[in-house]
């Protein structure tokens, strides 16, 4: 039990980074479907820089300012350009895997896979005196350094969107662009700057993903991780909190799978429960808005052609 | 990261008062050219207006009053020409946020928020008072609080803003001027929305803000606001000025010439028939409030005998447009029943009850009215492509719906090819078309809402000919209109809705227009 | 819709003379020219834009993009028998790409079609293979039928919650294309199994059953011929069809269809269904033509229907677009595999330019497009999908 919850949490981080950003940028109002081109991004930097720097930290900050920079080049496009986001997002997320396939053979003589050795993994802090409660406490507060800032990353968005004028700023492009734009704010570049953080925090979602448990790089690493924070964001409307937790039910899912597929159940159901959770999820809202307004599911307001 | 707060020192907003380093007021505009495509929108254009002046400016449709104010604000740029505020000259073309800082206000026609924010962050939206990025939420909300107050305006700052309704929103747009310190307070047709009441009270609250040494700037078509409010007046035609008056000066039969150019007679009414059997007949008619914004209708009966015209007087956004809405079937009533020719059509779809021989000429004849990107012929043919009218085995007709779309516009004075994308269509054409569109297939129940609005001098007497025409052949028609003049001309009798209600009525010519507004206000339930 | 365009009363482009109905301007020779070079620049600007960053990423690693390049148009078009190969390669897209296009069209935004493609595939692979001592022909067209109605049924759900409860079609679709995925893997790992090369793939469609090749030694059958002919009928069918018209006024602008009695309900369920209905088919063609049978996971990379996508896109929901962006994906597909063997380069490429091409898809070169408002200094507002039924 103790080690599933401590896979789980493992698991959750790359994904529950991916979501926040990706409600970032949805409030900013961009829906960014190429996270997981982003994240891979982040997994290869900090594989690559951890390699030839030896340091771990440093890693981190370059896989970090590598998905900035993605993030924000994959904006451009669409702000500037008129690009599709939904088209353009999975384009990212096709791109970075046929980047990878493409830059690897060629300086690395590997066909998808960069595996130098020598890697220094991503340690595990204990938290001092948490980590000492019986039961959970080794298990929840023995995590590697990044999985903590992800925790703290929930709160902090809140606080971004919530209570800071940028925030204020990035709802308000989002939600009601033409108004935003008369009310002097730079549209694009707010647009842009959103999709900056959702690169900046995937790209370290895919440092974890790559440093945490194999410190390798593969093409095909971040398997649909993306497309899972994509379902959580979606799920939590963008809110941080509920964001956290569809992002946590979805890695505890994860790790579930495998005690799972043991005991019979295949691993395709749980596959697709993050996907499903965010259909019952938006017919539910829907169901329930339809109920405050005092009208019967399938009717009222709708024409009647 | 940039820092999104406005580059100018933001903290001496403290108390209202204005800001030492700016003299107050006062703005000129000189020489302003603007072209749109091929079209000449304002000529050589000067406008200048004080400290302490409210300065209207006044101007058929299409005379170039918004262009002008939309230059003036950044939103748009001039071709040529050069603008001043406060004695400090502008840039040649100000992005929005430069005419802000330089202290030029816009209160638009059409107030519009952001929906994910809430009122209270609307207000500040890029003029936060902020500490390292932080909002400070409780000095921001007390400031706004007084200087609420001192307007006698009153806001819930934590609720959501797109809880608010139209006169709200227009305050919390003028509160935002106030906000940013603006000198210069332009307003465009701001009282299309607002009660008799609520007028008076925006124009005490703007003379009192002109006391305080800034200037106001009052587009508006409305002569008798003029009169009431105005230091000066300067009136565009065509996009050329053609008069500017003082206060002293001022005479509003001499205005209105110099608006339109010539006067013209108003439609003479034809001997007014007897009304036939009731075509239309709406019993107990209510409806939901929607989260769009819709008004609730609560108990709506009224008849539309064959023949007659019924008018629909009241303020907008009192539930008009969703009365249209429910007689045409684009709403569904939550109770209550719609009858044409005394068959219940609840169950009826739009286009069922097209073919029944209803028609709708629609208040928002740009979004609603027509298809902008489609051709002339496809808007025309719309209807009758919808209603299966023009087709043969699911394959529709071609040859005989571009002649009839020919034919219509002939008909209509329209001289446009029937191949033209409607948006290349000024907005008296495009009218027409709708008009004609709606008119052509001999409806028994027409329902036309604000048919004239937007549309010039001419315009209106061709098509308020084309209704009395209906009439005459028996159709029953429900005209909505905001323009009581409109509606003394055309309707045999009057309703007039107040919230949601018809809350009395009235025969043109019985009633003064004093009385009429009280009920439209809902002061008086005849 | 979005909101007010302004004041209607002062729009821009009221003519002066309309008071007296005078005609509208014609447009000068100048204005429909530079209406062609608009045009043009719109459909060709992204495809050249993919051509510069792959031109950019080969010459950074030290291959001649020209000579890439012309490998390719080799491969996809050098001779008859490869372009076949490319029209095979092309015609699932096509089908896509007008099932997507058609929604589009109306509005809406359906991007589900990855997953109707599965379903269909596994739909027709399963009665393709199941049905026996009937003739092959018989059993083909029931197949690709059983194909277009699973693909059609899959996007049920969607359509029925966009049209009755305004959920919107986009996240739905996109969240069912990964169940399509998950669901055709199980059932055929858990119940329809034949054998595992690689991923599980369902019992082999027999010889009678299969499309045959049109062209000896291609993968070009049958299926090629019947999606072009379904790309024209788009073509004709938004033109000169009720439904076509409604669909059109639909996406042009709901509130107006809705005015004159267009169904807004009607729209949304045929294009999503129709467009379902064309996943499943391609699908279909695939499993009958190409693999023989269905496999785990076989439209990757980038995927048939998310091809679909950038094509609609990419070709501006026109037929003709639609064609030439499905024959371009089509030949950069087939063409693919060769460049690793002739021209040194890692196969991978093809997805790099298939990845920028959909991230330039939707690329305007012109400032002023029709559904945008410019405000100061040219910056252009993305404009943002609203959709009220």
């Amino acid at each position: 039990m103790q080690t599933i919850l401590a896979t789980g949490l493992l698991f959750t981080t790359p994904i529950l980074l991916a979501a926040l950003g990706g409600a970032i940028n949805r409030e900013a109002g961009i829906v960014n479907i190429g996270l997981d081109g982003m994240m891979l991004v982040g997994a290869f930097i900090a594989v690559f820089i951890d390699w030839k720097a030896h340091n771990v930290a440093v890693a981190c900050l370059a896989a970090v300012a590598a998905g900035a920079l993605v993030g924000w080049l994959f904006a451009l496009p669409i702000t500037r350009l008129g690009a599709n986001e939904i088209v353009a997002g999975l384009g990212l997320a096709l791109l970075m895997p046929g980047l990878f396939g493409y830059l690897l053979p060629i300086y690395f003589g590997q066909a998808s896979t960069f595996d130098p050795g020598n890697v220094q993994a991503l340690g595990v802090w204990h938290v001092p005196l948490l980590s000492s409660i019986p039961g959970l406490g080794p298990v929840v507060f023995a995590q590697d350094p990044i999985t903590y800032f992800s925790w703290l990353a929930i709160p902090l968005t809140w606080f971004l969107l919530r209570r800071t004028v940028l925030g204020m700023h990035l709802r308000a492009a989002g939600h009601n662009p033409e108004f935003a734009v008369a009310a002097g704010l730079p549209l694009a570049r707010l647009r842009e700057l959103s999709t900056a953080i959702a690169g900046l925090l995937a790209g370290l979602g895919g440092a974890q993903l790559a440093l945490a448990t194999v410190q390798l790089f593969n093409k095909d690493m971040t398997a649909g991780r993306g497309f899972i924070a994509l379902a959580a964001f979606y799920f939590g409307n963008s809110r941080p909190f509920l964001t956290a937790i569809a992002a946590f039910t979805f890695g505890m899912a994860d790790a579930l799978s495998i005690r799972l597929q043991t005991a019979g159940l295949p691993d395709q159901i749980p596959e697709m429960l993050p996907y499903l959770a965010v259909v019952v999820a938006l017919i539910v809202v829907a169901l329930r808005r339809r109920a405050a307004a005092g009208l019967s599911a399938v009717d009222a307001v709708l024409p009647t052609n | 990261m940039r820092d999104p707060r406005p580059a100018s020192p933001v903290d001496t907003r403290l108390s209202g008062v204005h800001r030492r380093d700016r003299p107050a007021g006062g703005f000129a505009v000189t020489d302003i050219w603007k072209r749109f495509g091929a079209l000449q929108v304002l000529e050589g254009v000067s406008l200048a207006a004080g400290p302490g002046e409210v300065h209207a400016l006044v101007g058929e449709n299409g005379a170039g009053k918004t262009t002008l104010v939309r230059i003036l604000s950044g939103l748009e740029q001039a071709d040529a020409g050069s603008m001043e505020v406060a004695g400090q000259l502008l840039p040649a073309h100000p992005s929005p946020r430069r005419a802000q800082e330089a202290g030029v206000g816009l209160v638009p026609q059409h107030c519009e928020v952001a929906p994910g924010l809430t009122v209270l962050e609307n207000l500040a939206l890029g003029w936060e008072r902020a500490r390292l990025g932080v909002f400070r939420k409780e000095e921001s909300e007390s400031f706004a609080t007084a200087t609420a107050r001192r307007l006698g305006f009153s806001f819930e700052w934590d609720a959501a803003a797109e809880s608010l309704g139209f006169a709200q929103r227009q305050r919390l747009e003028l509160l935002r001027l106030l906000w940013r310190d603006s000198s210069v307070l332009v307003l465009d047709e701001p009282t299309t929305v607002l009660t008799v009441g609520e007028v008076d009270a925006l124009f005490g609250v703007l003379r009192s803000l002109a006391a305080e040494g800034r200037t106001v700037v009052l587009i508006t078509h409305k002569l008798e606001e003029v009169k009431q409010i105005a230091d000066a007046v300067t009136v565009l035609r065509r996009g050329v000025v053609v008069g500017l008056v003082s206060r002293a000066e001022l005479d509003v039969r001499e205005l209105a010439r110099l608006m339109v150019g010539d006067v013209s007679t108003p439609a003479q009414r034809g001997a007014s028939t007897e009304a036939g059997a009731p075509r239309l007949r709406l019993v107990g008619i209510e409806t939901r409030a929607t989260s769009e914004g819709a008004r609730p209708l609560h108990g709506i009966d009224l008849e539309v005998c064959a023949g007659e015209i019924v008018g629909i007087a009241g303020v907008e956004g009192n539930g008009q447009r969703e009365l249209c809405d429910v007689v045409l079937g684009l709403r569904r009533a939550t109770a209550g029943t719609v009858e044409l020719d005394d068959q219940p059509v609840d169950r009826l779809s739009v286009a069922e009850r097209r073919t029944r021989g209803v028609a709708s000429i629609p208040a928002d004849r740009m979004t609603e009215g027509v298809n902008r990107d489609a051709r002339v012929w496809e808007n025309i043919a719309a209807p009758a492509i919808a209603g299966g009218r023009a087709t043969r085995l699911g394959t529709i007709r071609r040859r005989p719906l571009r002649e009839r779309a020919r034919r219509i516009l002939g008909e209509m004075g329209v001289r446009a090819g029937i191949d033209a994308p409607v948006r290349t269509l000024s907005g008296g054409n495009t009218q027409r078309l709708v008009v004609g569109r709606e008119l052509e297939e001999g409806p028994r129940v027409l329902i036309a809402a604000h048919p004239t609005r937007g549309v010039d001098v001419r315009g209106i007497v061709f098509i308020h000919e084309k209704l009395l025409d209906l009439r005459q052949t028996g159709c029953a028609i429900l005209l909505v209109s905001a323009d009581l003049d409109e509606l003394s001309q055309l309707a045999d009798r009057v309703l007039v809705m107040f919230n949601g209600r018809i809350v009395g009525g009235y025969t043109p010519g019985e009633l003064d227009p004093a009385g009429i507004g009280m009920l439209m206000t809902g002061a008086r339930a005849a | 819709m979005s909101g007010v365009s302004g004041s209607a009363v002062d729009a821009p482009g009221a003519s002066l003379g309309d008071a007296v109905g005078l005609p509208e301007r014609r447009r000068t020779p100048a204005q429909a020219a530079r209406g062609v070079v608009e045009h043009a620049a719109r459909a060709l600007g992204p495809l050249l834009l993919t051509l510069a960053v792959g031109a950019l990423v080969l010459a950074a690693t030290g291959r001649n993009p020209v000579s890439v390049y012309h490998l390719y148009l080799l491969q996809a078009a050098g001779s008859w028998p490869l372009l076949a190969n490319t029209f095979s390669a092309a015609t699932p897209l096509l089908l896509t790409g007008v099932g997507t296009a058609l929604a589009f069209r109306a509005g809406f935004f359906n991007v589900g079609l990855e997953g109707s493609v599965y379903i269909g595939a596994l739909a027709t692979a399963w009665v393709g293979a199941g049905l026996s001592g009937v003739s092959g022909p018989l059993v083909a067209s029931g197949a690709l039928v059983a194909g277009l109605a699973a693909g059609a049924a899959w996007l049920l759900l969607p359509a029925l919650l966009r049209t009755y409860l305004a959920i919107d079609e986009v996240v739905t679709t996109l969240m069912l294309n990964y169940v399509a995925i998950a669901l055709t893997s199980y059932i055929v790992l858990y119940h329809l199994l034949y054998q595992t090369i690689g991923n599980a793939q369902t019992r082999p469609i027999p010889q009678s059953v299969q499309l045959s090749p049109l062209v000896p030694g291609t993968t070009l059958t049958v299926a090629a011929p019947i999606a072009l002919v379904l790309v024209l009928l788009y073509g004709w069918f938004l033109r000169h069809t009720r439904l076509g018209v409604e669909v059109r006024m639909v996406g042009d602008n709901a509130g107006f269809a809705a005015a004159v009695g267009f169904s807004i309900r009607r729209a949304a369920l045929l294009t999503m269904l129709v467009g379902g209905a064309l996943g499943g088919l391609a699908g279909g063609c695939v499993v009958l033509g190409v693999t023989h049978n269905f496999t785990s996971g076989f439209s990757t990379q980038p995927g048939y229907g998310y091809s679909g996508i950038a094509i609609a896109v990419l070709g501006r929901n026109s037929w003709f677009g639609v064609l030439l962006a499905a024959l371009f994906f089509g030949g950069l597909a087939s063409a693919g595999g060769v460049i690793q063997l002739f021209g040194n380069v890692p196969i991978a490429l093809t997805q790099i330019l298939q990845g920028t091409l959909m991230i330039f898809a939707g690329v305007q070169f012109v400032r002023f497009h029709r559904r945008r408002r410019t405000l100061a200094r040219g910056q252009a507002v993305p404009a943002m999908r609203e959709q009220e039924v």
